[in-house]
Order: structure tokens, then sequence, then C-alpha cells
């Protein structure tokens, strides 16, 4: 019986621990941001600028574009929606789930070529898959990613696609194909320029083969004010640089 | 580090545990011990959120409970906040995703009793409800416990099912599982393996001590 | 003081008993598989009858109207294998049918135990702790806590042999004798029916073929008997 009581007591204890633990400060007026996981790292550095200039917080979530658009569709609380595509934000238009207007592209991306051996020669371009040495060749789901669509794409305009067909390996999302390159696993990857900035390696730009991946994003319903001060923000002059900084075309 | 994942996985574990404590109880009596014919049906739907992959059990319940749903709308009305990308819709969530684990225990120790350890409690003057507390439920003991600590370790490690549900909100609904992700994906590996390691120890160290409970327990004799 | 009546159909015989016993050691005696053990369970409600009367001391425990539960019925059950709970003490185990709030009750037992029943060593030790005889005589005395109207045995004498019998013998004619309480038990081994009962009742392939004074059945049927057995 005393064995109950004092498991009893501890377990309550546990409960009105985590019920009084550290709480996250509430919303209030912060602006809530869904960013497809390819943008993740840019739109981090441009909220820490945004937020310390204009003293708004923002929360930021990054997933694929799929599911955030799911999420969306279901309720989920969020103020503005920067996809990786033209589709999803098209469709949340015609569902009525967006402020009338609010559909621009922030970005365009680009795909590189790239591979975790530095000293791997790579001006022969895609053609490089060809090699022996190259086992295993990474992109992502071209059925869920934009990128991937893309990079399929190249290869297809290369005439590559068959003759390498054995050696691809399908990330789920661009952050698993980029893991399975830096990892060594693939010897080689066809990634969003963005998801290689500062991580070593050799790349080259990809600049031809592929529709440019437009990048889109809509500001929802019940959004505050604040997530229009973070629209315009993007066009400044800080944050046009990093998106170039990450690779990104900029739009007019 | 930023413990906040941390703290909402324990905390999202650890009500899931007690919940399914209260749910589980039942439906493994159940199971245990009628003499319906669908019984096998029955063990196969409690047993279900085994093999259904994470996002798919996610989505449903996503759509089960989301702002276009019955329920959804309901709880909004009562409540005035969304049933879904809230912590108690991951709870929610969890309870779907760790049933089995805390079911399955708890049952094979109740089929497993000797039940002329109940029929010795009725002839001694205790009803069935008596008899259920003080005979049945010490008697299994380890089995209870055993699907308490699987349930609580299982939530711990859930993720897809999380994620769908839970949106991943800061401070909110972002567990740990979720966050150390992130960290992978932003490249950042010395902060996500900080954050597994501290998740690894700490599982670790409550697995150890739970199966070392259990171990003493059973060398009374329970079950 | 005790009718019992029962039918039932299990698959592979038909039990179909009616007999009666009094305040004394009756033995319900025959091979095994014949309905004894299942006799002793529908008297202490753990199985229903198709149809029966059940009646200690004019209170009906089971006829067409009446079906008590096992815990309304104040029938001690000692089983074959002790049942005794393993994660509690045997005093833990011994008090177990009575209510915790009753205090007095619980301290009167207390007393008992102390003098009575040679268990006095045994109180603070586990059921694995415990040597087979140790263990029934735990049994019995647990069952007999709750003070009830009857005492039902289920082969006592399986797991004992030698000196162990006669100790065991002798300790339940004195607790029937000291309480005054009516014993029914369950043996295939006839000496110790004989050595122990004051009435038996034969079954054989579920039907009573005898009832009456232990020694009637000797005297009868001796010969036949001891070669059989």
């Amino acid at each position: 019986m005393s064995h109950t009581l004092s498991i009893s007591t501890l377990l309550l204890t546990m409960v009105m621990a985590t019920w009084f633990a550290p709480a996250q400060v509430s919303a209030g007026e912060s602006v809530t941001v869904a960013v497809a996981t390819n943008f993740h790292r840019p739109m981090r550095e441009i909220v820490t600028a945004f937020e310390k200039q204009t003293g708004n917080s923002v929360r930021l979530i990054s997933g694929s574009t799929g599911k955030l658009y799911a999420q969306i569709f279901q309720g989920a609380p969020f103020h503005i929606f920067f996809a990786a595509d033209v589709k999803r934000p098209a469709l949340l238009e015609s569902e009525d789930l967006i402020k009338a207007g609010t559909l621009f592209t922030y970005a365009t991306g680009s795909l590189v070529l790239w591979s975790p051996d530095e000293t791997l020669n790579l001006d022969d371009g895609l053609a490089v898959s060809l090699n022996e040495s190259v086992q295993h060749f990474a992109v992502a789901n071209p059925k869920t990613a934009p990128y991937g669509a893309a990079a399929m794409q190249a290869l297809d305009v290369a005439g590559l696609t068959e003759k390498v067909k054995s050696k691809l390996i399908f990330g789920e999302s661009v952050a698993q194909a980029v893991m399975f390159a830096r990892s060594g696993n693939a010897q080689l990857a066809i990634l969003p320029a963005s998801s290689i900035v500062g991580a070593g390696g050799k790349s080259i730009a990809l600049s031809s083969g592929y529709q440019p991946i437009i990048q889109q994003a809509v500001v929802l319903k019940d959004a505050p004010k604040s997530a229009g001060e973070l629209v315009s923000f993007l066009s400044s002059d800080s944050a046009r640089a990093v998106l170039r900084k990450y690779g990104y075309g900029v739009p007019q | 580090m930023n413990w906040q994942p941390l703290w909402l996985s324990f905390e999202l574990a650890l009500v899931t545990m007690l919940l399914l404590l209260l749910i589980a109880t039942p439906i493994a009596y159940f199971l245990a011990f009628t003499r319906m014919r669908g019984r096998g049906l029955m063990e196969a739907v409690f047993a279900l959120p085994l093999v259904l992959p994470p996002t798919v059990l996610g989505y449903f319940v996503l759509v089960s409970i989301g702002s276009r749903s019955i329920v959804g709308q309901w709880y909004h009305e009562l409540l005035g906040t969304s049933f879904a990308f809230s912590f108690e819709g991951m709870v929610l969530a969890s309870i779907l995703y760790s049933l089995p684990f805390a079911v399955q225990p708890m049952q094979n120790a109740f089929e497993a009793l000797d039940k002329r350890l109940i029929e010795a409690s009725r002839t001694l003057g205790l009803n069935v409800w008596q008899s259920f507390f003080r005979v049945l439920l010490p008697g299994a003991r380890v089995g209870v416990i055993t699907g308490a600590v699987l349930s609580f370790a299982h939530t711990v490690g859930e993720f897809g099912v999380v994620l769908m549900v839970g949106g991943s909100i800061p401070g909110e609904t972002r567990v740990a599982s979720i966050a150390i992700y992130e960290h992978v994906e932003n490249l950042e590996y010395a902060e996500a393996n900080a954050m597994a390691l501290v998740l690894l120890a700490f599982s670790f160290i409550v697995l150890s001590v739970v199966y070392h409970y259990n171990r003493r327990l059973s060398r009374l004799g329970t079950l | 003081m005790i009718i019992v009546s029962a039918k039932k159909q299990l698959p592979g015989f038909s039990l179909d008993a009616t007999w009666r016993a009094g305040r004394e050691i009756t033995v319900l005696f025959g091979p095994s598989g014949s309905g004894k053990t299942m006799l002793l369970r529908l008297i202490a409600g753990l199985d229903q009858p198709d149809e029966g009367r059940v009646v200690i001391a004019g209170r009906v425990l089971f006829d067409e109207a009446t079906n008590l539960k096992p815990e309304q019925r104040r029938v001690g059950f000692v089983f074959q294998d002790y049942a005794l709970f393993p994660w509690l003490t045997v005093k833990e185990n011994i008090l177990f049918g009575i209510p915790k709030r009753d205090r007095p009750k619980r301290a009167e037992w207390m007393q008992i135990l102390e003098t009575t029943f040679q268990i006095h060593e045994l109180l603070h030790k586990h059921p694995a702790q415990l040597s087979g005889g140790e263990a029934q005589r735990v049994a019995l005395v647990r069952a007999l806590a709750p003070k009830p109207e009857l005492l039902l045995l289920d082969e006592p004498f399986s797991a004992v042999h030698g000196q162990l019998r006669a100790e065991l013998r002798s300790f339940i004619k004195d607790i029937q004798q000291q309480w005054n309480i009516p014993v029914i038990l369950v043996t295939h081994d006839l000496t110790e029916a004989h050595l122990i009962g004051d009435r038996l009742v034969r079954l054989e392939a579920g039907l009573v073929t005898y009832q009456g004074p232990v020694d009637g059945l000797v005297k009868k049927h001796s010969s036949e008997l001891l070669a059989a057995y």
C-alpha cells in the first residue's frame, strides 16, 4: 500500500512540475510563418533582422510544402506560408483561405550539382554521374519536392536519366537528399543551391535544363498586421542580400 | 541548449502514459476475459496503430479533429481553441499511436495470471471489482508497469504523428524529436547531437530503473 | 444440513448428483474425472449447474430463483495448489478475507494465529518461501478467517506424504471440531477417506453410487474396492 502511495505522489509531483514548467511566452502579436524546408535557413536570417528592426516577434515553422499545405487546409494557425512551388499557393487561393491579393513570388530557386568530395572535378557537369566512382546519386523525390522534379528534368534534358537510373537514390525531402550527400552515402547530388551554403564540398551551378523553380507565398486569413510588415521587409536590401547569399534569384 | 522541446516531450509522454493507463486497462481486461467470438478481430483493431505508418495515422487524426471536422468545430465552440495543432491534439494522437504498447503487455499479464487467485479472492468474500483491484492489478503489476513504460518511451520517440497533428509550433507542439530533426535539416549537427544525447540518456535512465524494479517484482511471483 | 443437487452437461460426461452432508467431515470420493472437483466448484459458486439446488443450513445458495455470487456464499475453498497470493506475506494472505476496516476482527485473528495454528514463525514470509505443508496450512487458515459456514478442500492429500499426511489429517479434524464447521473434502485416496471421513459420498462418472457412513462402504465392498484402488 505504501508503494502505491509513494508512486502516486511521485507521479503527481511530476505532473505538477510539467504544468508549471517554463512556459512559452504567449503568442500575442507574433506572426507565425510556415516555410518550405529549403527556404528555412535564409528565412531565419531574414526573420532575425526583421525582429531586430521592428520589434515584432516571429514564430518560424518549417516543413515540406505538401505537408504544410495539408495542415493549413485543416486549420493550422499559420499566418504566412512560403511554399516551394506555385501549385500549393494557387490551391489555397482557389479555396479562399488567403487574404485577397497577397499571393506573390518571393524567390526563384536554382539547382547545383554537389559532391562531398572537394577534389572531384565537376567540369563535365551532369556527365560526371557516369563515372564509376559515383555509386549513388541523390536527388529529392520528384513527386513531392519541386526541386526533385527539376533535378529529374535536368537529367532528362541531358539525356542521362536512363543511364544513371540505377544509381539514383531519392530523399523523401530536400533535407534528406542533402543528408545522403553530406554523409558521403551519395557521391553526387543535385540539390537546391541554398542547401549547400556552408557545407563545403565541391559544387557547380546548373543553369539550364529545367524550369526555374518559382517559389510563391501567401498571407493567410486571420494574419495580424505585422504579417504585412514582414512581407514588405522581404523587398528590403538586407533581405535581398540574404536571398542572394543562399543562391536564390530575387524577384523584381 | 533549448530545453523547451525536451520539457514538451516529457510532458506529452507523461500525460499520454497516465491517460493510457486508464484507457488501456479496461480494454486489456476485456480482451483477456471476454468469451465473445469476434475477439481476434477486436484484438486486430486495437493493434492497428502498430502497422499504420505514423504519418498516415497522423493524417487521419488531423482530418478527424481539424477545423473542417465535426469534432474540431465542436471542440472550438466548447473551448475556444482548436483541437488540432495543440498539445491536447497531440495527446489524442499519442494515445492512439501508443495504445497497442499499453494494451498488449497488460492483456498478456492478465491472461497469464492464475485464474484461481481470482477465484480464491471471490470465495474469501471479495466481489469482482474488489478482486480486480486487490488481485488482478497487483498480480499483473509487472505487465501494467511494462505497458505504462512502453507507452511513455514510445511517445517520447514519436515523430511523424505529432508532426502532422501538432504542426511543430515552438513552445506548444514542437517536441524534442521534431526539434532534433529540424536541427539536422538546418545542418546544425552539434545542437542535434546535444539534444539527442539528453533524450537518449533520460530515456535510458527511466527504462533501466523501471525494468530493474520490474525484475524485483517478478521475483515476488507477480506477472 | 447441506443439500446438494446438481445436473450439469459437460463435454465428455454428464453430472447428475444429489447428496447430503452434516456438520461433519464428508469425503467426496471417486476416480479422477468423476466430477468431484466440479461439485465443489458448484457449491462455491465458481461454476453454475444447468439445474439444481444448493442449500446450507436452510440458506439457499442456488436454485431456480437464486444464484448467489461466490462472495455472498460464505463458503471457504482450499484449492489443490493453494492459490496463495505470491506478492503478499503469509499474514496478509490470511487476513485477506477480513475487510481492512474491521480492526477488531483482524486483531482477533492475529491472536488466534499466534496461539493456535503453529504458523507464527511463517507470518512474515512470502508463499514462495514456504514448504508444501506450510503453504497448505496457510491456505486452510486463510479460508477460515472470514468464518465461513462450510469449508471445501480439493484434494488436500495429493501433494503430501508420510508423516505430513497424519499431521494434516489431525489438523483438519481439529479445525472441524473446534469450529464446528462442516467440511467437504475431495480425494481419490480410499485410505485417507477412511481415516478422515465421517461420511462418504462416492461418485462414479458423474453419478452418486453411495452415500453414508464411511465404514459402510468399506464393509460392503471391501475386497472389490481395495483391489481397484
